[in-house]
């Protein structure tokens, strides 16, 4: 297996658009229900949590971009291939896929919840599962251009959803929020913690990286598209805090989705139901990534045509999510994803990044001393 | 062979379209307001105003009732007696009977606040008997269905976010608000036709006692800012005296009745010394005159000064009669308990801490007044 790979002209994309794919994979379901989580644990600071996170995020890219220079146009699972050998290397890659599988799955069933919860209540998991892969397939089959394509598109056409937040923003009572700097440190250290479903997502960058067109201009967008997520994530906290009062969240489930429940228009009672299916477009941009980073990784690490995995990966799916009926099934299986999700995304890079310079430094000099 | 593919994948997407539950819109009665009493055995009884959208039936409204074990099951008894389905996506207001608002609003806010079907710009309300008076209303007399006129009376303009228009969401996180009590408007029936009769303050969930209509106004200034509405201030004549045009006036009578249109009304409120529970609540009003009984010296600065000092004295004394019956109930509906809270260490306030104190806070009432247009005339 080659380490580096060489991606033809064709399927190269631009570097900015990293900010589309930071952003689209980063916002999902996890934010409906994240200002619950974060709150809680920091419970008034909820904000200082968030910025505690997206100071540690930026920290992780950094050490991401760190890694990948060391190579000249590698991915996590030839990074890791060239590391740990073969076989390591293999199951390590293997595991970021199942991670991406099971983000994948938990985005879809926390979706599916959404809308039995606040549309169709009889509609099977397995009609809407149909309905969202037909649209997920569709994307990935056009390949990685188009993936990136409709992150771009859908992002654009899904902005305005932060603009009906105002209606929230102007019930708020803002006394809710305070008193400020409360919360012991610790705590604020789980909050931020609590954060790691919502803002996972970002090892994408390893897995994306070598299709950059102008390498060098990466980081801008990286760093913009983690502060997009943070902020969205923070007013989301903070008007969820001062609409509902401190202790009436703790009992709310879909708190973002409820913020959209007060705005009402004149030409639109229910915003809420459009709000809702809209949302189909927030976490498409979401699957197609995590499905073409599943089906990339496969074709990296074993040769199988992308074609052949996405349509094992669907059938897989089709039949799995049948069996998730209860909803408590559903907030462990994202409480799981949370949990090693962890680990995986924001831990293991910087476990990586000493092995890389040893190896690197090791290397360095074996080919010294061969002179 | 790309056309064959998109092809299969939308006689699939036909095949579909049965999953889903359809709703026409002739088939459904979309209930406007509701109003939720207690009857015997424990049973919720409910009586609803229906839009509905038949061709052939005389009105665009009616009033059907059920009962039930739960709200839901109400309306699922009161569907048997309709021929359409009945459906809560558009319900503008819930008024609840006195007798259940005294024993606790919590068990009929559950449905509202777990069902995702119902809006969260769904106003509440109470009635002073039961609920199912304010619905008897012959349509004759109030020109429009009753579902339209019930939630025109609470919010009169699409954007107005004060009392008397409280939102379901808002009254429930009132309870949960440690140091602020939540407040509901309370509706009657006057001479035949629903009027908001005054506001109902509540301790937790539970009703515990009433300002009258007037006094609801000087609540808004506390909540936010009021503007163009009006105020009713009668005075004592005595201090005016000086600057009557007639003086003669002074010997008909003691009091003059004044009305003024609210330019800018709000307040604000600072906890002062948390050891002694003192408040400070400063209250601006910037006001025109509209109607005044007698004629006054307009022209004069002082005699002007004097006026705003004496609506001042009368809208304080107003602000501490509230004050002394909200202690008396003990029911901190002004807020101050979230000033202490936010004092606090933690950021924390128990119910019982602040039941215990808030009898003893002392509140210095700031009014003030100015009168800075008189109309079209001088006297």
């Amino acid at each position: 297996m080659e380490i580096n790979l060489s991606i033809k002209p064709g399927n190269r994309i631009q570097a900015f658009y990293l900010f589309f794919i930071i952003t689209g994979i980063q916002l999902g379901v996890g934010i409906i229900g994240a200002p619950r989580y974060i709150f809680m644990e920091a419970e008034r600071d909820s904000w200082l949590s968030i910025l505690i996170a997206f100071v540690y995020l930026c920290l992780l890219a950094m050490c991401m971009f760190f890694i990948l220079k060391q190579y000249e146009n590698a991915d996590y699972f030839g990074i890791q291939v060239d590391i740990f050998g073969k076989w390591l290397g293999r199951i390590l890659g293997t595991i970021l896929i199942i991670h991406f599988g099971m983000s994948f799955f938990s985005i879809l069933l926390t979706y599916i919840e959404v809308i039995q919860l606040f549309i169709y209540h009889a509609l099977p998991n397995l009609v809407i599962t149909i309905l969202i892969m037909i649209l997920v397939l569709y994307t990935v089959f056009g390949g990685i251009r188009v993936v990136v394509g409709i992150t771009f598109l859908l992002f654009l056409s899904t902005f305005w959803l932060l603009l009906v937040l105002y209606d929230p923003i102007l019930r708020m009572n803002w006394f809710n929020l305070l008193p400020i700097f409360q919360t012991s440190f610790p705590d604020l250290l789980k909050g931020a913690r609590a954060t790691s479903y919502t803002l996972t997502g970002v090892e994408i960058l390893m897995v994306i990286y070598p299709f950059i067109q102008n390498k060098e201009k990466a980081k801008l967008p990286v760093f913009l598209g983690l502060a997009y997520t943070t902020l969205m994530l923070l007013i989301t906290t903070i008007v969820s805090i001062g609409y509902f009062s401190a202790e009436g969240l703790r009992s709310i489930d879909w708190a973002l989705l409820i913020l959209y429940k007060s705005a009402s228009f004149t030409f639109i009672e229910r915003l809420d139901y459009i709000v809702v299916v809209v949302w189909l477009m927030v976490i498409l941009p979401n699957l197609a990534l995590s499905l073409w980073a599943m089906s990339f990784g496969i074709k990296r690490l074993y040769k199988v045509p992308q074609k052949v995995t996405l349509w094992i990966i669907t059938i897989l799916i089709l039949i799995i999510v049948n069996f998730f009926q209860y909803d408590y099934e559903v907030s462990n299986m994202t409480n799981l994803v949370g949990r090693y999700g962890f680990w995986i995304t924001y831990v293991y890079p910087f476990i990586l990044l000493p092995i890389v310079l040893v190896k690197k430094n090791w290397r360095k000099r074996k080919g010294s001393d061969r002179l | 062979m790309k056309f064959f593919y998109v092809s299969i994948w939308l006689c699939l997407l036909l095949c579909l379209s049965s999953c889903v539950h359809s709703q026409q819109l002739e088939n459904l009665g979309v209930i406007l307001s509701r109003g939720v009493d207690k009857v015997e055995d424990d049973n919720i009884e409910l009586t609803m105003a229906i839009l509905q959208f038949k061709n052939d039936s005389s009105s665009a409204t009616k009033t059907i009732s059920g009962t039930g074990k739960t709200v839901k099951g109400a309306v699922k008894d009161a569907n048997k007696k309709a021929n359409q389905e009945i459906v809560i996506g558009k319900i503008d207001l819930e008024i609840y009977g006195r007798e259940i608002a005294e024993a606790g609003l919590t068990p009929y806010l559950d449905t509202l606040l777990r069902d995702a079907n119902v809006p969260s710009t769904m106003l509440l309300a109470v009635s002073e008997s039961k609920a199912k008076d304010i619905f008897k209303v012959k349509e004759e007399t109030i020109d429009t269905n009753l579902g339209q006129f019930l939630h025109g009376l609470l919010e009169p303009g699409v954007e107005e976010r004060l009392f008397p228009a409280i939102q379901a969401p808002k009254f429930a996180n009132g309870i949960n608000n440690p140091g602020l009590e939540p407040v509901l408007p309370i509706m009657g029936i006057r001479e035949g036709i629903p009027t908001i009769t005054g506001l109902a303050l509540f301790k937790g969930d539970k009703l515990v006692g009433q300002l009258s209509i007037e006094d609801a106004l000087l609540y808004k200034f506390i909540e936010g800012t009021v503007t163009g509405e009006f105020i009713e201030v009668t005075l004592p004549l005595e201090p005016l005296g000086e600057y009557l045009t007639d003086k003669k006036e002074l010997e008909k009578k003691d009091n003059i009745n004044t009305l003024f249109i609210i330019e800018k009304g709000s307040g604000d409120t600072v906890l002062t010394d948390k050891n002694s529970l003192k408040f400070d609540t400063n209250v601006e009003l910037t006001l025109t005159l509209q109607e005044i009984a007698v004629s006054y010296q307009f022209d004069n600065k002082k005699a002007i000064q004097q006026l705003e000092r004496e609506v001042e004295k009368n809208i304080k004394d107003k602000f501490e009669k509230i004050l002394a019956k909200l202690k008396d109930l003990n029911t901190d509906a002004f807020g101050y308990g979230v000033l202490y809270r936010i004092q606090n260490k933690g950021g924390k306030l128990k119910d019982e801490e602040w039941d215990e104190l808030f009898p003893k806070i002392d509140v210095n009432f700031n009014v003030n007044v100015k009168i800075i247009r008189h109309g079209t005339t001088h006297r």
